[in-house]
């Protein structure tokens, strides 16, 4: 997938640290897709959301079917609902909630919070597209479960278990993807939100079984800027949040190798997903979140 | 290995800083929650293990430069073996009154003796009389039992307490130490006082043999043509003996003389004629008896009468002239002093050997005085020898102060009507003998004279009524120095037309002659330089000087080996001070401190590689 980039906006309500400390997901998840449309509306990007955004005049030559009639009725007045569509689609929303989700390096936000934030505003989006969102958590096994719905007050209760996630323990990423690939019986989005570091083996034959049931998978691989840039200074005991593992070093002299290895990782994601036509991207838990609504919605254009 | 200041291995407890450095740093690491811990993992394992090393070295090398650092401080040595510490040294006399009958060897016999009792000491072998030498430096008993037999009696007397002073500086170091004395225990070796050894120091005595008697001449005088020879018997029977005297050269009758059990007789020879030197000798001794006393020599002991060199301005000037007449004016025995006058050029060419017999200098004038004149007189003063000085027109004080050397320089002035002289320091020898009669000074006018400033560098003898020094002593150099701010020949004044001008250059020159009078009897052990030290008449330096044995060794009185021992003083021990100095010795000769520095220096660099890396 082509990195979505977006005109010069105002991205106040996209940055981490405003959103983080705004009060309930539902306030965070309309206030960071409210945001991102008021600058798509501006932006070349605009096909990807006028089934939304706008009610126009009708204006001769327009196709009559797009006439919007219930409006006529209330307002005596012709205006044209242009692309707003009825969809079938089933979107499924998978956040990683093991316990290296929790970390917080240099982000006003853990990533699973950035994760959550992530996954709300999506299922907001999607609520607007009227898609069917569900929502599974997991860490080496699925710890919480909504099911995909369309209905109006869904959007409700998956903000609400958004709102409630707890960091589990260890992670494999692969388990849960397998049980939902056995699980899907009809054509799906799966969007994974995940730091992915576990063994990318696993990870892989997950997603490609996801895949070969025909679902469309989007990955973000969601990582703090301590882990991408890896800034410490000074001899330092690391402890690993999962497996309590220790490895005393000096940053300074294991910073190359360790961006290399995680460099690597990233690389190689890239690479195995992009070939079985998985989408991915790695998002920095101290940036906006924008990237990654407009990954999904290239992903959803592609769908159509 | 020992500590000279052990007390510096204290700082050796620095060594906890690094360790506790080393030991913080592992713990200092805070622990960071992180998640990707196993890339780290990957990525460092291998790294980890290297960095343990090299920490390992950086402690090592610091607690080396700690450890190096405190140990050169505290100035380590390796102290001798103990068995090697001891040390005896063996002294042997060699007075004249060794050589009797065979008194020698059977010393030599004893001090082989010694040496093989002292075998696994250092051994030490010295001969004395009224002088000790080394003849084998401490080492081996080889090296002294081969020296033994170098030992051979010679002319001078027996003191012990010359021996006893080697003897301690030979084992002044030495923790423990044993002087072993070889002698025939003669009493008159005591008669020098100072017979002291530390009480560290075992003292053994050794008898070499006793003389039953012996015949001595104890003195020889001259007076006029009469020789005149004391003669001593110290033995236990009455002797009756031959004593021949030459006068001259030339042979006096013999006289046989009886003497009683340690009885002393004069006996007198008439020469006929003035002698001047003369020998006096025994025709027999007791058979152990001690030859070297048995003859005696004298020589007439002429009157030291003092050299003054005056100096003047050219050869043929009368400066002076009152100066020589005052100081050769004839007295009951003839003048008092020898006047010589040269002038200032023939003093510049003169060397400071040419004015060994002279014993003042009168500076009268500066002119042709130059540079190594300079020389000859401050080498003469140096030797203890007087200048006077006097003003006059013909002084240039510039030339004075350079070719004298006298910072800072003399700047008189020249002042008219300086009245009449009074003495300041009647205590002074040159005006002491005036005493009473110092105010005939007064009646001296002085119409001219040098104002000069005295307050550095001289002491005021005398001064003019109007104030100004007349007469000055240079303080702080060598040789005695006066400066007479006015003229001796009449020019500036009328002084030599008194009648206290005569005693006043007498004394004048008296005081600055007082050096040791010049002798010509010695006794062995005090010739001078270059005249052996053997009995007999000799000639030196243009005179004849009678040496002689010391009359003392000639006494046959002794004491007991235990007596030996208490008549020595035993001094406060110096064990302790003596442990020490041997240790700074060992300490300073092996410099370990050096290579300790050293190797801190590398254990730094080691430390700075290491750490760099």
């Amino acid at each position: 997938m082509p990195a979505p980039t977006a005109a010069p906006r105002d991205v106040r309500f996209l940055d981490p640290a405003v959103i983080a400390r705004l009060g309930s997901m539902e306030l965070k998840a309309r206030t960071v897709v409210e945001g991102f449309l008021s600058g798509l509306h501006r932006s070349p990007f605009k096909g990807f959301s006028v089934e939304f955004a706008e009610y126009r005049q009708y204006l001769p030559g327009d196709d009559l079917s797009t006439l919007d009639w219930k409006v006529y009725a209330r307002t005596d007045r012709h205006y044209v609902k242009k692309f707003e569509e009825e969809t079938n689609l089933e979107c499924h929303l998978l956040l990683d909630v093991s316990a290296s989700m929790a970390y917080r390096g240099g982000a006003p936000m853990t990533k699973v919070e950035y994760g959550s934030v992530l996954a709300a505003s999506l299922a907001y989006l999607m609520s607007r597209q009227r898609d069917a969102t569900g929502l599974i958590q997991f860490d080496d096994r699925i710890t919480a479960r909504v099911p995909a719905s369309a209905r109006p007050g869904h959007l409700h209760s998956l903000l609400l278990a958004l709102d409630r996630v707890v960091p589990g323990t260890r992670s494999n990423v692969g388990r849960p993807l397998h049980q939902l690939a056995d699980a899907l019986t009809k054509r799906s989005l799966v969007v994974l939100v995940s730091d992915l570091l576990d063994d990318p083996d696993e990870v892989v034959s997950g997603l490609k079984h996801l895949r070969f049931r025909g679902t469309d998978v989007i990955v973000f691989q969601v990582l703090d800027p301590y882990e991408i840039r890896f800034p410490f200074k000074g001899a330092s005991r690391f402890t690993d949040l999962e497996s309590a593992d220790e490895v005393t070093a000096d940053p300074s002299r294991v910073r190359e190798a360790y961006l290399e290895a995680i460099d690597g990782l990233r690389s190689r994601y890239e690479k195995e997903l992009r070939s079985h036509g998985i989408d991915f991207l790695m998002l920095d838990t101290s940036k906006p979140l924008d990237f990654g609504l407009l990954a999904y919605l290239d992903a959803r254009a592609r769908r159509k | 290995m020992s500590f000279l200041t052990p007390l510096y291995l204290l700082g050796g407890a620095l060594i906890a800083l690094p360790i506790v450095l080393h030991l913080l740093r592992r713990d200092v690491a805070p622990p960071v929650p992180f998640t990707a811990v196993h890339l780290l993992r990957k990525t460092t394992i291998d790294r980890t293990r290297r960095h343990r090393l090299r920490d390992l070295i950086l402690l090592a090398a610091r607690v080396c430069a700690v450890l190096l650092l405190a140990a050169s401080f505290a100035r380590p040595y390796r102290a001798a073996a103990p068995g090697s510490t001891r040390m005896t040294v063996v002294a042997v006399d060699r007075s004249f009154s060794m050589a009797a009958a065979s008194r020698m060897t059977r010393a030599r016999e004893l001090a082989r003796q010694a040496i093989d009792d002292a075998r696994g000491d250092r051994i030490g072998l010295i001969a004395f009389d009224e002088r000790t030498d080394v003849m084998s430096p401490p080492g081996t008993a080889a090296d002294a039992r081969a020296a033994v037999d170098a030992i051979e009696p010679g002319f001078g007397a027996t003191r012990y307490a010359s021996a006893l002073d080697k003897a301690a500086e030979l084992l002044m170091d030495e923790p423990s130490g044993r002087l072993v004395i070889v002698s025939d225990l003669q009493r008159s070796g005591f008669d020098q006082a100072g017979a002291v050894l530390p009480e560290g120091i075992e003292l053994i005595v050794r008898d070499a043999g006793a003389a039953g008697g012996n015949l001595s001449v104890s003195n020889a005088a001259i007076e006029r043509r009469e020789i005149t020879a004391t003669i001593r018997n110290a033995g236990t029977a009455a002797r009756a003996v031959e004593v021949s005297a030459t006068a001259d050269g030339r042979a006096l009758a013999a006289r046989r003389v009886t003497l009683p059990a340690g009885g002393v007789a004069d006996v007198a020879f008439d020469a006929g004629a003035d002698v001047q030197r003369a020998a006096v000798a025994l025709a027999e001794d007791e058979p152990d008896g001690y030859a070297a006393d048995n003859a005696r020599y004298a020589v007439q002991q002429a009157r030291a009468v003092p050299r003054v060199l005056v100096v003047t301005g050219a050869s043929g000037s009368t400066s002076g002239f009152y100066l020589t007449r005052a100081l050769t004016a004839e007295g009951d025995e003839g003048p008092d002093f020898e006047v010589k006058s040269v002038a200032g050029q023939a003093l510049s060419a003169m060397a400071a050997s040419d004015l060994a017999h002279e014993s003042a200098i009168v500076l009268l004038s500066t002119h042709g005085l130059d540079r190594r004149a300079g020389d000859t007189v401050r080498g003469f003063l140096q030797a203890g020898g007087g200048l006077l000085v006097a003003a006059s027109p013909d002084v240039d004080p510039a030339v004075l102060s350079t070719v004298l050397n006298w910072t800072p320089p003399i700047q008189p002035r020249e002042v008219a009507h300086a009245g009449v002289l009074a003495a300041t320091d009647l205590r002074h020898p040159v005006l002491r003998p005036f005493d009473a009669v110092a105010a005939n000074l007064g009646q001296v006018t002085f119409d001219r004279a040098w104002q000069i400033d005295a307050r550095s560098g001289w002491r005021v003898v005398a001064q003019y009524t109007n104030g100004q020094a007349a007469l000055a002593e240079r303080t702080g150099g060598p040789g005695r120095v006066l400066l007479f701010t006015s003229d001796l020949d009449r020019r500036w004044n009328d002084f030599p037309l008194h009648a206290s001008f005569v005693p006043f250059a007498q004394e004048t020159a008296r005081y600055l002659s007082a050096r040791t009078p010049v002798l010509s009897m010695y006794l062995v052990a005090d010739v001078p330089a270059g005249v052996a030290p053997t009995p007999g008449l000799v000639e030196s330096g243009g005179r004849t000087l009678a040496v002689n044995v010391d009359p003392r060794e000639s006494r046959i009185d002794r004491v007991t080996p235990s007596e030996f021992q208490t008549l020595v003083t035993r001094t406060a021990s110096q064990a302790r001070p003596r442990t020490e100095r041997l240790a700074a010795q060992a300490e300073g000769q092996q410099n370990y401190w050096r290579y300790g520095l050293m190797l801190m220096l590398a254990a730094l660099v080691v430390e700075a590689f290491v750490g760099a890396r």
